[in-house]
């Protein structure tokens, strides 16, 4: 019967189970019970691994709070090296490429970066060979999850949190601010400090990114912080089993700049418009330059605004132009894209990544003139000081072929004031006093103070000793990197130059060079930084201070404002607040300075001299000098062939309102006089200072547009008015 | 007789039923085997720990803070996905599973087909595929189908034993998925495979030489994917480590050093066990892939002999129950059903435990309910549903 044998057939194969089961059994008992105590061993794995805890990078406010840095946290995917054997070596077994060739092929399309380049990083020796190697930063928390579930295909990989610098309100202060980069590799044949070495004592790690320009490389120990560790142990895949031992980073503090983001924004967008404007105006042209090369438009490639603290020495704004985009330096960038936004052969007035007001060497022209004048009074040069009295006559001929008739054949004896197209012949200011000398702008004034600075002190450097104390020839000790020092040529100076093959082994310091040095010009060269420094000494005084751009250092984690965009630093721990700190101290007897600061204040006023107008008269005619009483000077400094196009633009000028205590500085280069190009910058400057424009409000950035072929979007300021381009006259007279 | 005669169950004819409802002694849904599911739901209560224990400390990465309960979260919802499919199976007669299992059967070849075409590889296998954040394996549910398909062409005729076309014909009907299994190649799902035809061939009346037959046969097709290059390396050191333990060759001897670690941790446990998350190889995950391969050395270590009885125990219920259920049922087809159902269920615990326990060559088959696995989980209770469907419906 079927139910039998299907009976049968199912008791047969409970048979087989109970046989199964049966064994099952056995073996339980015989490993559990009979055997248990060969098998229980201790069980330890030692194996552990340290990892460097990175430190949070500290942020970087703006005197208002704005944060102008910030982290944004992003996940990367790592692998430890240890899991893999070397595979990097060209002596690696062919079949062990193959197989690690799969593994990045497997990896590469979670990860969405192509093999090779996963492959380079894993062999890069940028990383230290005990931590694990970061692959791919900024994955999304789907990727990194897709890739632990499956750690079993993945073996050594990991995910890590790490921080990606930000710049929030990018371009603004780019310069300032700066960015960050790989730690540099070393040549080891140039440099007797080896970089790399320094940062590895430092405790970074070689694949960390670090400040290389701006504050973020000044303030690079602040911001950051100590490294951490922590110590693991592993298991064979290397995976974490547990913490053994924790040591947790110290992250880095917060720093606060001087900057005042909406000045900022204003600078530079004064600076930008007034440059393109410039680009659109034809150069003062002699005939017979006219003749010579045809008519010219000023090229204004280049500028740079500061707006310095003259009783702190703080910065409260540095616009620099050319300028761009510090987010393009976050690492990230396409291959080409780089060489596309940061050609490297252009001409230098086209560099976007230098801060010239801090970079930039120039001749200033008449805007060094109250130096010479402050030479001339302290070292007794001028017979009855302020009251000394000179006739120009419009040219200047050099004491030493006064003497010697001769001379004249080897070198040049004839300087000359500005044209005076009205005239036909150098402009004749009449019988001048310094304060008149320096109101016009005199050259044959300055000209004579040179000359009988060398003539006089028998070649001792008493003129150059003078200039030294307003910090011409130094660096002022700005707390940012890469400040020029600047030339003040003297006898050594020129003897190191002549070493240095820079100028011809005949040329030495004559009366010629320093007669060109007392108007500024020959191989002076002076940063727009040191010469508003030099502004501020003056405004204020007497003190020698050192500018800076860092107001105060809070420690690490300053919370978020309610305010998008700022940080609360109410809520903010201060551990450091910079004090103005001066340098040197000058002698300002008021005999000294009232001449000086009466011919600067008489610079922005409608005043006449002998029938001649005062350089800035005109451009500050409508500026409120009564709610706002203000100083300055002019500048014009001859470039290449003493060609018109080629005359950069200066403007010095502060307030003497103590209300109010700043200087600002404006070079624009080769944009024309100084009355005409950068005067307008600097007097926009004090319409936003004391409070007669409003400002722009300002926002936070657009994500970058990476389409870009410019490394900053062009930018215009809202509203021109006090620019007054359109209704200024500008007569050769006003070059000085 | 009197055997089958007194674990046939008293039939009380009741009118009243559930809430007042007229139903009849007959119907499926009061005869519902209670103690089946009941023993189904003891495993899994026993699976859930294990899971936990062997996974929490899996994911926690340094940075991304991942869910201890990941795992246990994913396990429960395929539980749940399992239970609601079993309810389905039982819903339905199993004669309307009948008329279907063509159907099924079809689209398991299909399936497993497409998986070696599109499927993902872990571990040397292309075995699932990922469907969203989960990965269908289809041979697991090719268990089912090719099961539901061969009691089903075996029923077809009421002879009391197969002869030989009918039996020749069974063989093809399990040698075709089985083959493409092989080529993934899973030799352990295949295993099953061989197991489902031995066993439901020979409650179908099979001769003994044809039982010869089949083992020719499977061991003929894995020589045949060994020489084809279609089986992999590491799956024949695993044959090989398992014949021979004490080999100095360095594969092999990784393969060893599992088996061995899987052994210490039955040592470590001991009678009692170390406690529930105190296993200290559990802990340190020495044992790859603990929560789906070893989860009974987990259980081992942490409740030592004594959970180790419990579960066996627990599986033992299920499996006689299930064998009750083969000889309660009212056809053919339904013991067949609970035969395939029956061996299988047997072959995996036997499978899974016994090479934890160094008696068995490495596979990846997993201990049912127990280890951490979707397509598995839902399977298994889809067949246990199957048999509570026979069990169901044993009066009409």
């Amino acid at each position: 019967m079927a139910t039998d044998r299907r009976n049968a057939r199912l008791g047969a194969l409970g048979v087989v189970a109970l046989l199964l089961f049966g064994a099952i059994g056995v073996r339980v008992w015989f490993l559990q019970v009979i055997d248990a105590s060969t098998l229980r061993q201790r069980v330890e794995f030692s194996a552990r691994r340290t990892i460097t805890l990175l430190p949070r990078r500290g942020r970087i406010f703006d005197i208002k709070g704005r944060i102008l840095a910030d982290n944004s946290r992003v996940l990367a995917v790592t692998i430890d090296r240890s899991v893999m054997p070397p595979v990097c070596a060209d002596t690696a077994p062919k079949s062990r490429e193959k197989r690690y060739t799969k593994f990045w092929n497997l990896l590469s399309g979670p990860l969405n970066v192509p093999p090779d380049d996963l492959e380079a990083r894993f062999c890069s020796n940028k990383y230290v060979p005990q931590e694990p190697v970061p692959l791919k930063e900024g994955v999304t928390e789907d990727q990194a999850l897709y890739l632990l579930e499956r750690r079993e295909q993945y073996p050594g990989i990991d995910v890590i949190e790490t921080y990606r610098r930000q710049y929030p309100f990018a371009p603004l202060a780019s310069h300032v601010i700066g960015y960050m980069g790989s730690i540099p590799a070393d040549n080891k044949a140039t440099k007797k400090v080896n970089e790399t070495d320094v940062f590895k004592e430092k405790g970074y790690l070689l694949s960390e990114r670090v400040g290389v320009a701006g504050v973020e490389k000044t303030y690079e120990d602040v911001l950051h912080g100590t490294a951490g560790k922590r110590v693991y142990e592993v298991d064979a895949n290397g995976r974490v089993l547990r913490t053994v031992e924790e040591v947790p980073p110290t992250n880095g503090q917060d720093i606060q700049l001087s900057i005042d983001l909406a000045f900022q924004q204003y600078a530079e967008q004064t600076l930008e418009t007034e440059l393109r404007f410039r680009r659109t105006v034809n150069a003062v042209q002699s005939k017979s330059e006219l003749e010579q090369y045809g008519r010219k438009k000023y090229p204004a490639t280049a500028g740079s605004v500061i707006i310095e603290n003259y009783q702190t020495g703080a910065v409260l704004a540095m616009a620099s132009y050319p300028t761009f985009d510090n987010r393009w330096l976050d690492g990230s960038l396409p291959p080409g894209k780089f060489a596309q936004l940061f050609p490297a052969n252009v001409p230098p007035d086209q560099a976007a990544l230098t801060n010239r007001a801090i970079q930039g060497g120039y001749n200033v022209g008449s805007s060094f003139k109250p130096f010479t004048a402050y030479s001339a009074l302290q070292a007794g040069l001028l017979p009855g000081g302020a009251n000394f009295k000179y006739l120009d006559v419009g040219t200047y001929k050099i004491i030493a072929c006064q003497r010697d008739k001769t001379r004249e054949l080897n070198q040049k004896c004839n300087f000359r004031n500005a044209w005076s197209p009205s005239l036909g012949r150098p402009t004749p200011y009449g019988l001048i006093d310094i304060t008149d000398a320096l109101t016009v702008s005199s050259d044959t004034f300055f000209y004579q103070i040179g000359d009988a600075f060398l003539e006089l002190t028998g070649g001792q450097p008493i003129f150059q000793n003078e200039l030294r104390q307003f910090g011409f020839g130094q660096k002022t000790g700005i707390d940012l990197p890469f400040e020029r020092t600047g030339i003040l040529p003297d006898k050594q100076v020129m003897a190191a130059l002549r070493k240095k093959k820079v100028i011809l082994p005949d040329e030495t310091f004559t009366s010629g060079q320093s007669i060109l040095l007392s108007v500024g010009q020959g191989l002076l060269a002076v940063s727009p930084i040191q010469l508003v420094n030099a502004y501020a000494t003056l405004a204020n005084g007497g003190s020698r201070l050192q500018p800076s751009v860092l107001a105060t250092i809070y420690a690490p984690g300053t919370p978020d404002s309610s305010v998008t965009g700022y940080a609360d630093l109410t809520q903010g721990q201060v551990v450091f607040t910079r004090d103005p700190k001066v340098i040197q101290t000058l002698d300002m007897r008021p005999e000294l300075r009232d001449p000086i600061l009466k011919g600067l204040q008489n610079v922005v006023r409608k005043v006449g001299v002998n029938g001649h107008m005062s350089t800035g008269g005109r451009v500050f005619q409508k500026f409120p000098m009564d709610r706002l009483p203000l100083a300055g000077k002019t500048g014009t400094a001859q470039g290449a062939g003493n060609r018109s196009e080629n005359d950069s633009s200066v403007f010095m000028g502060f307030s003497t309102d103590p209300a109010v205590p700043y200087v600002v500085g404006a070079y624009l280069e080769r944009a024309g006089y100084g009355a005409q190009a950068s005067a307008p910058v600097v007097k926009c400057m004090f319409y936003a200072l004391g409070g007669f424009t409003k400002l722009d409000p300002v926002r936070q950035a657009d994500p970058l547009d990476l389409t870009a072929t410019v490394p900053a979007p062009p930018r215009q300021m809202p509203s021109q008015g006090c620019l007054d381009n359109y209704s200024v006259i500008v007569s050769r007279a006003d070059r000085g | 007789m009197a055997f089958t005669q007194r674990i046939m169950p008293r039939i009380t004819p009741r009118t009243q039923g559930f809430a007042g409802l007229r139903v009849s002694p007959g119907d499926p849904r009061r005869n519902i085997d209670w103690v089946l599911i009941g023993g189904m739901l003891g495993i899994i209560s026993i699976g859930l720990p294990i899971i936990y224990s062997t996974t929490y400390k899996f994911l926690p990465s340094r940075a991304v803070p991942l869910d201890p309960f990941l795992y246990i979260q994913r396990q429960v919802v395929f539980l749940i996905v399992g239970g609601l499919a079993m309810a389905f199976v039982m819903a339905l007669d199993y004669e309307w599973w009948k008329e279907r299992s063509r159907f099924l059967y079809g689209a398991t070849i299909f399936g497993l087909l497409l998986v070696l075409g599109l499927g993902r590889t872990t571990g040397g296998a292309t075995s699932a595929f990922d469907v969203g954040p989960i990965s269908v394996q289809p041979s697991e549910f090719g268990k089912f189908a090719t099961m539901l398909f061969l009691a089903t062409y075996l029923s077809e005729d009421r002879a009391p034993s197969v002869d030989y076309s009918k039996f020749l014909g069974g063989l093809i009907l399990v040698a075709a998925p089985m083959a493409l299994v092989v080529i993934e190649p899973d030799l352990g799902s295949a295993s099953v495979y061989v197991a489902l035809a031995m066993g439901v061939l020979l409650v179908a009346g099979a001769r003994l030489r044809h039982i010869v037959m089949i083992t020719a046969m499977a061991v003929l097709t894995v020589t045949a994917a060994v020489l084809a290059g279609l089986v992999k390396p590491y799956q024949i050191s695993r044959l090989t480590g398992f014949l021979n333990q004490s080999s100095s060759d360095k594969k092999i001897q990784d393969l060893i050093q599992q088996v061995k670690q899987a052994k210490r941790a039955f040592g470590n446990g001991g009678l009692f066990g170390k406690g529930w998350l105190d296993g200290p190889l559990t802990n340190n995950r020495s044992i790859p892939v603990q929560w789906a391969d070893f989860p009974s050395t987990a259980l081992a270590e942490q409740f030592g002999m004594l959970g180790v009885a419990v579960l066996l125990g627990l599986y033992a219920l299920v499996l006689v129950r299930i064998w009750r259920v083969a000889h309660l049922s009212k056809d053919m087809l339904g013991t067949y059903i609970c035969t395939g159902v029956f061996v299988m269920l047997l072959w995996h615990v036997f499978e899974n435990i016994g090479m934890s326990l160094g008696i068995m060559p490495v596979t990846g088959i997993p201990l049912p309910l127990v280890s951490y696995g979707g397509s598995s989980a839902v399977s298994f209770m889809m067949m246990l549903g199957m048999v509570e469907n026979v069990h169901m419906r044993r009066f009409r």
